[in-house]
């Protein structure tokens, strides 16, 4: 045990110590000015009244389904699919469903909102939305995006066209949401909330008509998604001290079932044919922290990625699946490498150690051919274009912000 | 009377139940948010704001069971503004009176551990701050601390992991150099 290990047994008592908790001064000020302040009436808020079995969907009981063979068969289902419209759809303007596609328009949302079109290779950039908003992201099949207008914390969501035509807001949401992204196959947003009165809600909005279903679950889940090819969700419940659980359920949030329960683990992502996930692990105590897993959903094999020599955050899966991109903290500087999920490779540090005193790490991103990774770091505030192979990579000034986001394009 | 009574009679418009709730949850989240802000001014600032959207809220709380996680979320989301809004403005003030000295104990190595820690807290950035304050002071769960501040669970994790980092760093750095004891009882 180091002296920083007793050091952090103490934090709770020195914390006490150092913070003196005492009856503030003001409270008698606070008790006159509450006072003077009206209550919100009661019915201002529908959840307030609605009774739990009007909007908790009751679920039913857990029953045996044979889901791995049934995620099998969705996956070939899906192969099958996808190799038809790769023979058929030769000369169409769509990229398979996943894997590998052609690199196509890179947009950003620059710090006033707007969202720009960047061109690495010429380092010229035009106007694709002005005054679109923050966290431009591609949709799987490249054909439209979403961005958020978020300027009082509750989300503001918007799609648009990949030109940027036809933008239109899409979803509004309270506050207590934690989670949005796209469903695998481009189709709908999926979104988590935790409502005050518990559980979870999650909304699947339709990209084209708005329409949201909602499904209320009965425990709070960290992340969601909607797996390519299903009718099904995805759902990580992460519980301090607690094993990582993640489950399935339909759609509509029945037959809600446990996958794989492992070691408490923290920042789950999901692998492009929506067969694996990569996290990392979560354990009490620091040294435990940071070690890279990739789950087999079907088979549920779990494999060490890395040791716990680094700590490593946020992985990412290449778009062909056979890599991880993740942030890698190591003495107080952090980079970005890339790990290879089969033989006993090296991991690829891409660029030079940041400094992790002052910056919130990088944000960062396979290109869609997988051959590149983009990173950005929020220390210096700098944009780069690495090869996963490694070297001194490209400047990128013409990302500014953390939001980036590259367009699968077809052939 | 327990407490989900007093926040069902304050939902209803009790300001008497209202005034005995800020009696038994003011005292640990003041000193949370000057932990966090290190700014007294500011952190009554935010406490006050929390606990006004709060009486002005409670009737729309479904839940009286989750009157604590509502208030704390209120509490430490005005902190979190707070940050944003003077994030040009440094102010570093210590947060002992000089005589605040313990009377039991091992008097030395508890100031020392102490100053050291304040040190340490000082040069975390104020959002990552907060994460660790939560986390150890108030013994919430990540997850909790997540959903206080309004961020996702992997940003809280991340900087709470990063935090302990930069601590460690700081308080290994600040043990090999010698120390002097200036007047005040202020070390050097």
């Amino acid at each position: 045990m180091t002296a920083f290990d007793r050091f952090e047994t103490r934090l709770p008592e020195l914390m006490t110590e150092l913070a003196q908790p005492a009856t503030p001064h003001y409270v008698n000020d606070l008790l006159r000015q509450t006072a003077r302040t009206r209550q919100r009436p009661a019915w201002s808020a529908l959840e307030r009244w609605l009774p739990m079995g009007a909007i908790a969907r009751t679920l039913l009981p857990v029953r045996f389904l044979p889901w791995r063979p049934l995620l099998v068969a969705g996956l070939i289902v899906v192969l099958a699919v996808a190799a038809l419209v790769l023979y058929a759809g030769s000369r169409s303007s769509l990229p398979a469903p996943f894997g590998p596609a052609r690199n196509g328009s890179l947009l950003t949302s620059a710090a006033n909102g707007d969202i720009l079109a960047y061109d690495p290779a010429t380092g010229t950039t035009r106007p694709v939305l002005t005054g679109g908003g923050a966290a431009v992201t591609f949709s799987s099949t490249g054909q439209s995006f979403y961005f958020d207008k978020t300027t009082t914390g509750a989300p503001d969501m918007w799609i648009a066209n990949a030109d940027g035509s036809g933008s239109h807001r899409v979803w509004s949401g309270p506050t207590t949401t934690t989670w949005i992204e796209w469903s695998q196959d481009g189709n709908r947003l999926v979104i988590a909330e935790h409502p005050t009165g518990g559980g979870t809600t999650v909304h699947l909005v339709s990209a084209t008509t708005g329409v949201d279903t909602t499904v209320a679950l009965d425990r709070v889940f960290t992340s969601v998604a909607q797996p390519y090819g299903s009718h099904s969700l995805l759902l990580v419940q992460e519980a301090e001290g607690q094993p990582t659980v993640f489950y399935l359920a339909n759609d509509d949030g029945t037959s809600l079932r446990p996958l794989a329960a492992v070691a408490p683990a923290g920042f789950p992502s999901l692998s492009p044919d929506g067969s694996r996930i990569a996290y990392a692990s979560w354990e009490d105590g620091y040294a435990k922290q940071g070690i890279l897993h990739v789950l087999d959903l079907a088979t549920g094999v779990d494999k060490l990625v890395t040791s716990g020599i680094s700590t490593w955050l946020s992985p990412v899966f290449s778009p062909d699946g056979t890599l991880l991109a993740a942030q890698r903290f190591v003495a107080g500087t952090y980079d970005i490498s890339i790990v290879a999920l089969s033989g006993n490779k090296a991991p690829v540090v891409l660029g030079p150690p940041h400094n992790g005193a002052d910056g919130s790490g990088a944000s960062f991103a396979f290109s869609p051919d997988g051959a590149k990774v983009i990173v950005r770091y929020a220390d210096d505030g700098s944009a780069w274009l690495f090869d996963v192979t490694g070297g001194d990579g490209q400047p990128l000034p013409g990302i500014t912000t953390e939001f980036f986001s590259w367009q699968r394009a077809g052939k | 009377m327990n407490q989900r009574q007093l926040v069902e009679r304050a939902r209803r418009g009790d300001h008497d139940a209202f005034a005995l709730l800020v009696g038994v949850f003011v005292v640990r989240l003041d000193a949370a948010a000057r932990l966090i802000l290190r700014d007294r001014d500011l952190a009554q600032d935010a406490v006050q704001e929390g606990f006004i959207g709060a009486w002005r809220n409670l009737p729309t709380l479904r839940d009286p069971d989750r009157f604590e996680g509502w208030l704390r979320r209120l509490v430490f989301r005005a902190c979190i503004a707070m940050i944003r809004r003077q994030r040009r403005r440094v102010i570093e003030v210590a947060l002992l009176p000089n005589d605040a000295f313990p009377s039991i104990g091992d008097l030395a190595s508890i100031i020392a551990d102490r100053d050291l820690l304040d040190e340490a807290l000082r040069r975390l950035r104020p959002e990552w701050r907060a994460v660790v304050v939560l986390h150890y002071f108030l013994g919430m769960p990540l997850p909790d601390v997540a959903e206080a501040l309004g961020i996702p669970l992997g940003t809280a994790k991340s900087r709470h992991h990063r935090s302990l980092d930069e601590m460690r760093s700081s308080i290994a750095a600040a043990l090999e150099t010698p120390r002097s004891r200036l007047a005040g009882g202020q070390l050097a």
